[in-house]
């Protein structure tokens, strides 16, 4: 939404610099409304001197010249004696929060536009000064003078976003005329994020000003706030109330309120957990009405639905798990509604339609259900509609849009809606904002969009369409700024994008179907999304226009069919954070001119055919965190210069033809290495003790290459690898628009990990010459989920510590040449779902236990003959029995058995021998009955002493074992 | 503004591609779902990412070359919570080790969907009423190990006709009635028994089955 809002205000830098334009030629040239009147003496040399203590780095007051302070910028005179009456200072660059907040270029261009510095107190000249407005500007946190208190004709006091810190002074309290106080922070917005922040101990010094109409406080922070609401109760010609993010926490009982003409009334970012208090009622006059971001429950009280002149309904953000009555219909004058995140259940009231001034309608995220009333379709001023995230069912139909024809904004986002409108529907509304994500839209792509010609946001992803773009989709959306048909099943060309003047254009629709070759990157976007779609053909040019700067930053063109070379324009790109062009069949070399990219962080080549050595400059790449080379066919030695790569966490170089000795400096340079794969190369020599180094190593996969030697005992000082934290920091996959794959060989096969890639703890050193023993502080690496040492000369025991390793799943030291019993402590670990011990020269009994029982696959311990025990059909010499079928998974079996199999087979002698009887008791109901009775008894008898007799015979049995 | 409406009346053929059949996540979904329905206080289901194409790097869950869920081992993971029906989606499960946790609730008899198992490890948990008569169903079973739980009811006679199975395990629970003594139930060691109110074996056309309780 923000995204969108942005969009709607495209205000850029361009009309800041005409701003400044028309302020520089206003100099000394402005013409004020009481300009004729003549200026008297004492006032504008206390306006001179008030002008010196200001900071005023863009110059609104270079006009303060002259005689005549009655015509400088803003100043005001009365027209009948000349004094000054009115200082309006404001700053009048338009503020935009969330600009401010993500925009550096506008914020700083707002922040020159400030005036700064120190009130100087020769304003106390000013006497009959009656409008004093110095907001939205910058005081860096001076205090409000205490002596504006004395000015006692101030009817208007205006401080808000001025950058005023500390206490409030009660003095304020001292301006008995005061009609208007504003003190707050940042009115438009409610995230009161300003690094100032003023206090009050309390709201009684506001008490005396009791002609106010209009007080804002927002953000001030109330020292004793118990009693707030009687302070405020004292002004009875209260108009406007804004208590916005005052953290006031409670509203207080009042017997009754004095400030009934109240029409505006915000009490947003309170805190306040109770249900609207029943004194509300009493605002009839109240118009406007801002409760969002408290905790506010129960229901829509009839003390709010009697508020007739309500305009503007605000409730988001709070924790109202009620449904709507139809009685919120009578607000004939609602225009402005807002119901989104909360618990809001039931239907939407059908008479909803009957709020004919309605503009604004949003009650997404809630949990409302059903279908949408039709009703809403004669909203003729409706503007925005927002469903989204919400159970709705069934239709929206042409009548739902009958007559919204000034419809702009438009998200039914994650309902359960479908549409049912004819293909020739031709929509009463041009939209600006479409989201219709993860609804089911589709199969086919909705027609009735080719009639929108003003969209600059459309948003489909999975939305279950399966067809051909249409043809007019290029036509219509070419200018648009953010586009997502992710997820769907598009099949077609790639549509082709025009040049738009935006800084935020999104072009995003990976998984689908679209084939053929791209024609070109979307000009001026920012993120450029096509992967996992059939593209084939090379990579685009770049637009040889160089007027447009490169401002794209994530490119995903991977899991495509792609072939060619990687051109050298891409280099040119350097604005570029993210290229992933993996799994694609790119051939030749890696651009020498990569280098270039100095902000990316994320470079996925894997599994193309690239060739060629792995260029030195790529060690210039500072910034890089994941830098992905696998399964393609580079050779040559690993880049010295790559140890410069100090930001790395992913080096993944795996599946190539790399050769060379194992360079020690990785442990060096790469200090932050999470993940290294160097598997199946060529690469030489021994394991280096400088691994041991690498603290944050969780995935180190050195398996298939040539390396010799032992495998060093430090490696278990792998701190990453003996962490069994499961909070871990996750991998900045922010900086992708998708979570690097990455796969793993373990359980016997390789596995692709991506989102679970930060919780993976893996170590691989097999297919290479390793010898000497599995080293014993391996076993403190207890947080590893797999280990495969298999297909070395690894010999010795298996350590008896095994069974530390508690978290591991997957265990494979098959093909070496490992001796002695297989632990008793392996049978501990409950997680264990692969063993591999195949092909080694264990001997003695199998164990046994919880696990270890279902691990029952022979082939797991074959081609070890001294192994015996199940799962192999080999018994040990010293089992009692082939068929001893001992379930070891439960507790002692008790002592007492009642009975033995022996007796089992009096059954069928039973059954035989009174089958005559049982053949009379099937017809004699009488004898039926004492028959069993009898039998009941008897059995019971006989089998006690079976019992007893049982017991004592295997008691004597085992003794004698 | 002005669109020639008779563009409309053309409207470009919308070609109606029939999707194949998409391998959708059905096991993950339900694992997801059973995961939703656990108490997990060690953390042990939190690389249960819904949102991958398929729970094979999932921890604990163990898939076969074809991405079906083969194996799924919580044992003693200290997760407490029941079972539902969800499970009986993991068509080609072999492998159910749930032991010794705090699972509590019936035992789903949706379980004996699972006809791929090999394995079904219940025991040490709070599981109550009855066994259900679908395991009945699973062809493969070979181990089937149900003890120190709060089972009740009769050991179900349709039991008989598993004949892969090699271990069965009932004792310490609450069952009622006799012992079945067909099929693989001739070999049981009478250990597997203990602890129930078990009226001893089978006594055919004498004593019904559910005798005594």
């Amino acid at each position: 939404m923000r995204k969108a809002m942005g969009n709607l205000h495209v205000a850029t830098l361009l009309s800041f610099n005409f701003w400044l334009l028309i302020v520089q030629f206003q100099l000394c040239h402005t013409q004020k409304i009481y300009s004729n009147t003549s200026c008297i003496e004492r006032e504008r040399k206390a306006l001179l001197k008030f002008r010196e203590s200001l900071i005023d780095e863009s110059h609104h007051l270079s006009s303060w010249c002259g005689e005549n302070c009655c015509s400088w910028e803003g100043i005001g005179c009365s027209k009948s004696n000349g004094h000054v009456v009115k200082l309006d200072l404001h700053n009048q660059f338009p503020f935009d929060p969330s600009r401010y907040f993500y925009d550096v270029i506008y914020a700083n261009s707002y922040s020159t536009t400030c005036l700064g510095g120190e009130i100087s107190p020769s304003l106390l000249e000013l006497e009959h000064l009656q409008y004093l407005d110095l907001s939205m500007n910058n005081f860096s946190g001076i205090p409000i003078p205490t002596f504006l208190g004395s000015l006692r004709n101030l009817r208007y006091l205006d401080l808000s976003s001025a950058g005023f810190e500390g206490m409030v002074p009660d003095d304020l309290g001292n301006l008995s005329r005061l009609k208007y106080l504003h003190l707050g922070d940042t009115p438009q917005g409610w995230s009161f994020g300003s690094d100032f922040t003023l206090t009050a101990k309390d709201l009684w010094w506001i008490a005396k000003l009791s002609s106010l109409e209009s007080l804002d406080l927002s953000g001030v922070q109330i020292v004793n706030k118990g009693d707030w609401l009687h302070a405020v109760n004292m002004l009875p010609s209260l108009l406007s109330l804004t208590l916005a993010g005052c953290d006031l926490k409670t509203i207080p009982p009042v017997s009754h309120i004095n400030f009934t003409s109240l029409t505006s009334l915000d009490l947003k970012g309170n805190g306040f957990s109770s249900p609207i208090p029943l004194w509300f009622s009493n605002m009839t006059s109240l118009m406007n009405l801002h409760l969002e971001g408290n905790y506010f429950f129960g229901p829509i009280p009839d003390s709010l639905l009697q508020l007739t002149s309500l305009t503007l309904l605000h409730l988001s953000s709070n924790s109202f798990r009620t449904s709507l009555p139809d009685s919120l219909c009578n607000l004939s004058s609602l225009a402005y509604v807002d119901l989104s995140f909360n618990h809001f259940q039931g239907s939407l009231p059908v008479c909803l339609g009957k709020l004919s001034s309605l503009t604004i309608l949003h009650v997404h995220s809630n949990e409302f259900s059903g279908t949408i009333p039709t009703s809403l379709g004669q909203l003729t001023k409706l503007q925005r509609l927002r469903l989204a995230d919400n159970p709705f069912t069934g239709m929206l139909s042409d009548f739902h849009f009958a007559n919204l024809r000034e419809l702009k904004i438009l998200d039914i986002s994650s309902t359960l809606l479908s549409w049912n409108v004819s293909s020739m529907w031709i929509p009463p509304f041009q939209l600006q904002y479409i989201h219709m994500g993860s609804t089911k839209l589709g199969p086919p792509f909705p027609s009735w969009l080719q009639t929108q010609r003003e969209v600059n946001t459309l948003i489909m992803s999975n939305a279950s369409i399966s067809d051909t773009i249409p043809d007019w989709f290029e036509k219509v959306y070419s200018q648009i700024h953010y586009l997502d048909l992710s997820t769907n099943n598009i099949t077609g060309k790639p549509p082709v994008f025009k040049e738009i003047n935006t800084f935020d254009r999104l072009i995003i629709f990976y998984s689908n179907k679209f084939e053929g070759s791209l024609v070109s990157f979307p000009p001026n976007a920012v993120a450029f999304d096509a992967s996992r779609n059939l593209l084939t053909g090379n990579i685009p040019p770049l637009d040889g226009n160089s007027e447009i700067p490169l401002i794209l930053r994530y490119l995903h063109l991977n899991d495509n069919q792609l072939t060619g070379s990687i051109p050298d324009c891409i280099c040119n790109i350097q604005s570029l954070f993210t290229l992933d062009l993996s799994n694609n069949q790119l051939t030749g070399r890696v651009p020498l001119c990569l280098g270039k990219l100095q902000q990316l962080k994320t470079l996925n080549l894997r599994n193309n055919s690239l060739s060629g050595h792995i260029p030195n400059s790529l060690g210039y790449m500072e910034p890089l965190v994941y830098l992905l080379l696998s399964k393609n066919k580079f050779h040559g030695e690993l880049p010295w210069k790559m140890q410069n790569m100090k930001n790395l966490q992913v080096l993944d170089l795996g599946e190539n033809g790399l050769s060379g000795i194992l360079p020690a400096w990785i442990c060096n340079g790469l200090s932050n290495l999470r993940i290294l794969r160097l598997q199946s190369n060529n690469l030489e020599g021994n394991i280096s003790m400088q691994f041991c180094h690498l603290k944050d190593l969780q995935v180190l996969n050195l398996a298939h290459n040539k390396l010799e030697g032992k495998i060093p005992t430090c490696f278990g000082n792998l701190s990453a690898m003996v962490s069994t934290e499961s909070d871990i920091t996750p991998f900045a996959f922010y900086l992708t628009r998708h979570p690097q794959k990455l796969s793993n060989f373990m359980k016997g096969r390789e596995l692709e990990y991506s989102t679970n890639l930060p919780y993976l703890r893996s170590l691989e050193l097999s297919g290479n010459n390793l010898v000497g023993e599995v080293p014993e502080e391996l076993m403190d690496l207890v947080g590893l989920q797999s280990l495969t040492l298999s297909n070395n000369h690894l010999s010795g025991r298996i350590p008896d510590k095994i069974g530390n390793l508690k978290q591991l799943e997957s265990l494979d030291l098959s093909r070496n040449e490992l001796s002695g019993s297989i632990p008793l402590s392996l049978s501990t670990i409950d997680t264990l779902s692969y063993l591999n011990l195949s092909f080694n020269n264990l001997s003695g009994r199998i164990p046994t236990g919880n696990q270890l029982q279902t691990l029952n696959d022979p082939s797991s311990f074959e081609g070890n003959s001294g192994l015996c025990g199940k799962p192999l059909l080999k018994t040990c010499p010293d089992d009692k029995s082939p068929d001893g079928n001992k379930s070891s998974g439960r507790h002692e079996a008790g002592e007492e058995s009642y009975f033995s199999w022996f007796f089992a087979g009096i059954g069928p002698g039973f059954a035989v021998g009174f089958s005559a009887v049982c053949g009379i008791l099937t017809f004699k109901k009488s004898w039926r009955y004492a028959y069993f009775q009898f039998m009941e008894n008897v059995y019971n008898r006989l089998w006690l002493a079976i019992a007893l007799k049982t017991s004592k015979l295997q008691r004597k049995f085992s003794r004698c074992i | 503004m002005a669109f020639p409406s008779a563009l409309f009346i053309f409207v470009l053929p919308l070609f109606l591609v029939i999707s194949p059949t998409l391998s959708t996540n059905s096991e993950g979904n339900a694992l997801h779902a059973l995961r939703s329905r656990l108490f997990d206080p060690k953390n042990v289901l939190q690389s249960w990412d819904p949102t991958l194409v398929n729970p094979c790097t999932w921890f604990h869950v163990t898939c076969d070359s074809n991405n079906h869920v083969v194996r799924l081992d919580l044992g003693n993971s200290n997760i407490s919570g029941s079972l539902g029906r969800e499970l009986g989606e993991l068509k080609h499960l072999q492998y159910l080790e749930l032991y010794r946790n705090n699972i509590i609730g019936k035992i789903p008899k949706e379980l004996g969907n699972l006809e791929s198992l090999v394995s079904m490890d219940l025991y040490g948990n709070k599981f109550e009423g009855k066994i259900p008569k679908s395991f009945a169903k699973l062809k493969s079973l070979r181990f089937l190990r149900l003890n120190d739980n709060k089972l009740t009811g009769s050991i179900p006679r349709e039991l008989t006709k598993l004949s892969n199975l090699k271990v069965f395990d009932v004792s310490n629970n609450d069952l009622c009635g006799t012992i079945p003594v067909d099929g693989p139930f001739g070999s049981f060691p009478m250990e597997s028994y203990a602890n129930n109110k078990l009226k001893g074996p089978e006594l055919k056309g004498l004593v019904p089955y559910d005798f005594g309780c």
